[in-house]
């Protein structure tokens, strides 16, 4: 995972309110890798229904407001609405 | 058609694709309402060797609305699962298929029913039967369905907790003339009045002969008003209910490269949804047909716009010059058709007419088909009956529901150019010409059958008799 860099991540938020739609698939263990490198402070809400997602789970997030670090992460059937500005910032990232 | 690829995206879409909804005090069986929800449209029976079946990543729902509230206080759910007896054949049946339990049936669907009702989600089971239930196979031929009577009377079910139930390939029964009426709305019987004019000449059933997958489900009256009793009479204010169909897929879809396998993730959401006929279809604009799809009654405000003033009232006159001049100078919000399509017609309204009942839910705008389950069945042909319900003075028929062989698109058509203005607007005189308006169809009776689950059997592949001649219909030796 490449680091984001001051100039990569001011540049990504000026232009993050518009950057919507980004799908990252992969297991759990790629979103807590990168919650773990680039460090923030997150907040979700917690899954009204389901089980937790598993180790080896289809994950699937969805940019939706880079600027705000709105995440919206699809896993079994339910959705989890995940705020952390360097998260989004980074999934563009690596989206590119 | 009546909701059979009405919009652009769920016209890719058929296994989600809801095409009719029928609600109808059960003529057999009185003190029960039937629904039907029909899927995957225009299924040629010989359609093989992949045959049509439910999508097991799709969530259907019946919802059911007692208080008039424009939100479902029932909701009854179905998910279906299939399984393959032998994975190394492509063969849907690898001989004749005797019964439900048969091995030589290589492709099934089972499936389960879930209610849903005050926010407590209740797995249904079946009374002495098999759970999760059984789909019948598609009617293929005379070898590899022999029986096929046999099969579907064995797949219909009654739950223990007092539905029946039945869920698999059907015969269409809805009925329409697609070729004339997309042709620029040239009616055949009335073509020599239309714009480029041709001859007249009868309807066509353009859709008999094609096959569909039905949901059916038999409920009692009681078990479907808001308190769980049986009402006393068409102006109880329980006897009015209003159902629509949805069908849901999860968010997510994912192609996984090199497997061909897909994985469906996230919360289901909205992809189809079906009450009265014809609304998305012809009342709704092309760039707003999607977007309903995906919005529960409750928003129909958003929508009202385009019932109060249906492009078609423009169109007919027209499409048929110097026939609707009093349609054409008729200005005013259609009130009539809000009040079939959106809230139910008052009391108010149908009472003066009819002296009795009403089909009125509540004044929340939501398009449902509506329902007043104390009003007296009439059955197909016996006294009373007419296929323009409504408007040929039958009061069991649509738009107080809509029964299989109810002409909803003729019903329509008039309603549209006219008919129903009266009931709301006094100083309007339907043009004489809306007498004549028909789409010049009859009902499929091959297609309809007087007990549960009403429609009938399937038409089979080998014989389907829109396009085997009958010198080549021999099922023996």
């Amino acid at each position: 995972m490449p680091e984001v860099t001051r100039r990569q991540f001011i540049r990504n938020a000026s232009i993050g309110a518009a950057a919507a739609g980004v799908l990252a698939v992969g297991g759990p263990g790629i979103l807590s890798a990168v919650e773990a490198t680039v460090g923030g402070s997150p907040s979700a809400v917690p899954p009204t229904q389901g089980p937790n997602a598993q180790e080896g789970s289809d994950v699937f997030a969805r940019v939706i407001d880079a600027k705000a670090g709105h995440i919206k992460i699809f896993v079994g059937e339910r959705s989890v609405d995940y705020t952390d500005q360097t998260l989004a910032q980074t999934l563009l990232q690596a989206a590119r | 058609m009546s909701s059979h690829r009405e919009a652009p995206a769920i016209s890719k879409d058929p296994v989600a694709d809801s095409t009719d909804v029928y609600a109808f005090v059960s003529p057999d069986a009185q003190s029960t309402v039937t629904i039907i929800a029909n899927y995957v449209p225009l299924q040629e029976p010989a359609g093989g060797p992949n045959f049509f079946e439910f999508g097991d990543d799709v969530l259907y729902e019946i919802h059911v609305d007692n208080t008039g509230s424009g939100t479902p206080a029932i909701t009854y759910q179905f998910r279906f699962t299939t399984t393959i007896t032998d994975p190394g054949t492509f063969l849907y049946a690898t001989g004749p298929i005797a019964s439900l339990t048969d091995p030589n049936w290589n492709r099934r669907q089972t499936y389960t029913v879930t209610k849903v009702q005050g926010g407590v989600s209740t797995l249904l089971t079946p009374m002495g039967g098999p759970n999760p239930l059984s789909c019948p196979p598609c009617n293929i031929g005379p070898r590899s369905t022999p029986n096929y009577a046999a099969l579907s009377g064995d797949a219909i079910y009654r739950l223990s907790s007092g539905e029946m139930v039945f869920a698999g390939q059907r015969a269409e029964g809805f009925f329409v003339d697609l070729g004339s009426i997309f042709d620029l709305g040239d009616l055949r019987p009335l073509s020599p009045d239309q714009l480029i004019p041709g001859l007249a000449a009868a309807g066509i059933d353009t859709i008999a002969d094609k096959n569909v997958h039905s949901i059916t489900i038999q409920v009692p009256i009681s078990s479907l008003t808001s308190n769980q009793q049986t009402p006393t009479g068409p102006n109880d204010p329980h006897a009015v209910i209003g159902v629509y169909t949805t069908a849901s897929r999860q968010t997510v879809t994912a192609i996984n490269p090199g497997t061909g396998t897909h994985t469906n993730s996230g919360p289901f959401t909205q992809v189809s949804r079906l009450g009265s006929p014809l609304v998305n279809e012809v009342v709704v604009p092309m760039n707003l047909k999607d977007f309903w799809n995906s919005q529960p009654p409750v928003n129909d405000s958003q929508f009202a716009a385009a019932v109060q003033h249906p492009e078609l009232q423009n169109l007919l006159p027209a499409l048929y010059p110097g026939a609707f001049p009093n349609l054409h100078a008729y200005t005013k919000p259609r009130a009539d058709l809000v009040a079939i399509f959106a809230t139910g017609i008052p009391g108010s309204v149908i009472g003066p007419s009819f002296g009795v009942g009403t089909f009125q839910g509540g004044n929340v705008i939501a398009e449902m088909l509506r329902l007043n389950m104390a009003i007296t069945p009439t059955g197909p042909g016996g006294a009373g009956t007419s296929t323009l319900g409504l408007l040929g003075n039958d009061l069991a028929g649509f738009p107080n529901g809509r029964r299989v062989t109810d002409d909803v698109v003729t019903i329509e058509l008039k309603a549209v150019a006219g008919a129903t203005i009266p009931l709301v607007d006094h100083t309007f005189t339907p043009d004489a010409a809306v007498t004549a308006v028909s789409q010049g169809v009859t009902s499929n009776a091959a297609a309809y059958q007087s007990t549960f689950p009403y429609l009938a059997d399937p038409y089979p592949g080998f014989s389907n008799p829109a396009t085997t001649p009958s010198s080549n219909h021999n099922t023996s030796p």
